[in-house]
């Protein structure tokens, strides 16, 4: 790989003369150059060619018991589902992981004995109701809770819907077509997340990564995803970690304070373990194990656990902790991201597996966009 | 109820030429998700109605092997187990490296045709087989778009019937965006109009005791053959889960809860355009 002398003389300067690492420098109008492409790409294609051939779809009715629909995404093996309210006829709204991260924290503070109470009648629109009041505990400032479903159209373009799911901060959006002019009678089609855009942008552009320059840059490069500070970096965010001895409760706490939708699990040396995603509390639901335990004194190593011993083979263990090296080039990070189910890559250091940073798919995107 | 769920097993075998489904499959298929039964215990054939011909503008001269998986049992997945450092996801090499016969053809005048493309970043140069006026070659290449050109009689050619683009050195290029699937042809489809009834007496009697007293028609076998015991789409582990039949579109399926008397789970399968969505949407029926 081509160094230019500017560059080997700014990293010598800097690392007292011993030369760790060569970075190659990121040039601007190769950046331009990719960016433009892929907005061109994504601005000419839309939201049908997301949709699998044969696809499926499950839909919740806003009048179940939130304890029902915990339930039900554990039986068909899925986190997040779209709301239908039968009274207005329209999808209202989305049912996910966090809420159920928000609600078990919930009932964890105020003691188990309501546990079964609650969830038993509290239906899932009560549930919404009463969420923009725990939202202002959590950011501080009011953020207005949107009554209106964030979803798009069939033939919205890639771009728009990626936008969307930036701006909007929400990782799926349902695609809803509505074939009269007043929306009435809409038809679910898909969950459209970043990680099928992704896949769009990875097939088109597999066989000619030459046009994507920034493809073969090492993923250090490259200014995505966060990273574990090093030492003199006083400046930058610390990347939130659980040790695998942490309770169950300190690691909900943190993926709502953190907003990050995984928190990876290392071990006294900082080696990666495991990780501990939001979609983790669907595990439990399993034996109903949410009513018996306390968020307290479970630790994060047996809730993964729990996961682990539903037999799903429709989640190997693999798929569940990316990693690569720092030294890997973008274009392998995005393949890795494009398989479905995989929503963030961990960078650990080659041997000790010592967590270096993560990269999801929104930071891919940021960059890809901004 | 449960050898209900064995039979469609075999159903989807069958519309694979690879199939190692057992009936042992239909009791670790239909415990974990929330299923939706046919309440009639029906036996099916275990034989599908033959596909319809592809009868489109395809560049597909036969029907490639779909490649759909064979559900088999989750202990038997095979799922390449791969190192922590692993170099490549098993799960992208497993489907992303299926190979799908195409045509290339060059339809105009030459002597010597031959063709390179991105498939193999534009290293080997393959001439094509005439065949009266047409030069052509068949490759079998994974899913995805490439671009190609070919090379007539020593200088470089573009296709202009056949997909093309031009980059920023004004060189033009052909594209080919191979698609896992043959999609449907929507004329075929869309101008589907149901034969009108036959002539003959219909009536409006009162069903009489007599009737109550027979066995209740059968529901067709094919209704069985839906998506509805699939589990969901939405880790889309099983991506190639392939088209369902017509059969099956636009009729509802009901289920009451298993855990619980009131919920009940509704599934249909609808067609949008080209492609086919089953929502399954679980409803309370408290009020």
């Amino acid at each position: 790989m081509d160094v230019d002398n500017e560059t080997f003389r700014r990293m010598v300067r800097v690392t007292d003369g011993t030369l760790n690492e060569v970075l190659p420098r990121i040039s601007d109008t190769d950046v331009q150059i990719s960016r433009q492409r892929i907005s061109a790409f994504l601005s000419m294609h839309t939201a049908y060619e997301l949709l699998p051939e044969s696809g499926k779809v499950v839909a919740l009715d806003v009048d179940l018991p939130v304890k029902q629909a915990f339930h039900i995404l554990h039986e068909q093996g899925i986190y997040m589902a779209p709301l239908w309210d039968i009274c207005k006829g329209q999808f209202v709204g989305v049912l996910s992981a966090l809420d159920f991260v928000l609600i078990l924290r919930e009932l964890g503070n105020r003691g188990s004995n309501l546990t079964e109470e609650e969830l038993e009648t509290h239906t899932i629109s009560a549930w919404k109701e009463g969420k923009p009041y725990l939202n202002r505990q959590i950011n501080g400032h009011g953020t207005a809770f949107s009554r209106h479903l964030i979803h798009a159209g069939p033939y919205d373009n890639l771009k728009d819907i990626a936008m969307k799911v930036l701006q909007k901060e929400v990782s799926t959006i349902p695609i809803i077509h509505s074939s009269s002019e007043d929306g009435s009678s809409p038809q679910l089609l898909h969950l459209a997340s970043l990680s099928g855009i992704l896949k769009c942008i990875c097939r088109y552009f597999r066989h000619c990564s030459s046009s994507l320059p920034i493809l073969q840059l090492p993923i250090c490069a490259i200014p995505v995803g966060t990273w574990v500070p090093k030492i003199g970096e006083s400046n930058r965010r610390p990347l939130a970690v659980l040790r695998p001895s942490s309770s169950l409760a300190s690691a909900l706490n943190l993926l709502v304070q953190a907003q990050a939708s995984s928190i990876p699990i290392v071990d006294d040396n900082d080696s990666l373990l495991d990780i501990y995603c939001r979609s983790d509390i669907m595990a439990l639901a399993k034996d109903r194990a949410y009513t018996h335990i306390n968020l307290d004194e479970m630790t994060v190593q047996q809730a993964l656990q729990l996961g682990q011993d539903v037999c799903s083979p429709y989640e190997p263990r693999s798929q569940r902790c990316q990693m690569c090296l720092r030294s890997d080039s973008l274009h392998k990070v995005i393949e890795r991201l494009a398989n479905p189910g995989v929503r963030r890559i961990v960078i650990v250091e080659a041997g000790s597996k010592r967590l270096e940073g993560i990269v999801s798919l929104s930071d891919i995107f940021k960059f890809f966009l901004s | 109820m449960g050898n209900v769920n064995g039979r469609e097993e075999d159903f989807n075998g069958t519309l694979s030429s690879a199939s190692s489904t057992s009936s042992e499959v239909s009791d670790s298929m239909s415990a974990p998700d929330g299923v939706v039964e046919n309440p009639s215990p029906v036996e099916l054939m275990g034989h599908s109605p033959p596909a319809s011909p592809r009868t489109t503008q395809s560049p597909l001269m036969f029907t490639p092997q779909a490649p759909v998986v064979p559900l088999q049992r989750p202990d038997e997945m095979q799922v390449p187990s791969p190192s922590l450092m692993q170099t490549n996801s098993g799960y992208e090499d497993m489907f992303s490296e299926i190979g799908i016969p195409t045509m290339i053809t060059w339809s105009y005048d030459g002597k010597e045709v031959a063709v390179e493309g991105s498939w193999d970043n534009w290293k080997t140069r393959m001439p094509l087989q005439r065949s009266g006026k047409d030069f052509t070659i068949m490759k079998v290449l994974p899913s995805g778009v490439y671009q190609f050109r070919f090379i007539v009689d020593g200088q470089w050619r573009y296709a202009p019937d056949l997909p093309w683009a031009r980059d920023d050195a004004a060189n033009t290029y052909n594209i080919l965006d191979l698609q896992d699937s043959v999609p449907e042809d929507l004329g075929s489809i869309s101008s589907f109009e149901p034969p009108k009834s036959p002539d003959s007496s219909y009536n409006n009697l009162h069903l009489s005791s007599e009737d109550y007293a027979k066995e209740p028609p059968l529901v067709p076998p094919f209704m069985q053959a839906t998506f509805l015991n699939v589990p969901s789409a939405n880790m889309e582990f099983q991506p190639l889960v392939s088209r369902p039949q017509h059969v099956v579109l636009n009729h509802l399926y009901m289920q009451k809860g298993k855990s619980s008397p009131s919920v009940v789970a509704l599934g249909s399968t609808h067609r949008f355009v080209a492609k086919y969505v089953t929502v399954v949407m679980y409803k309370s029926l408290q009020r």
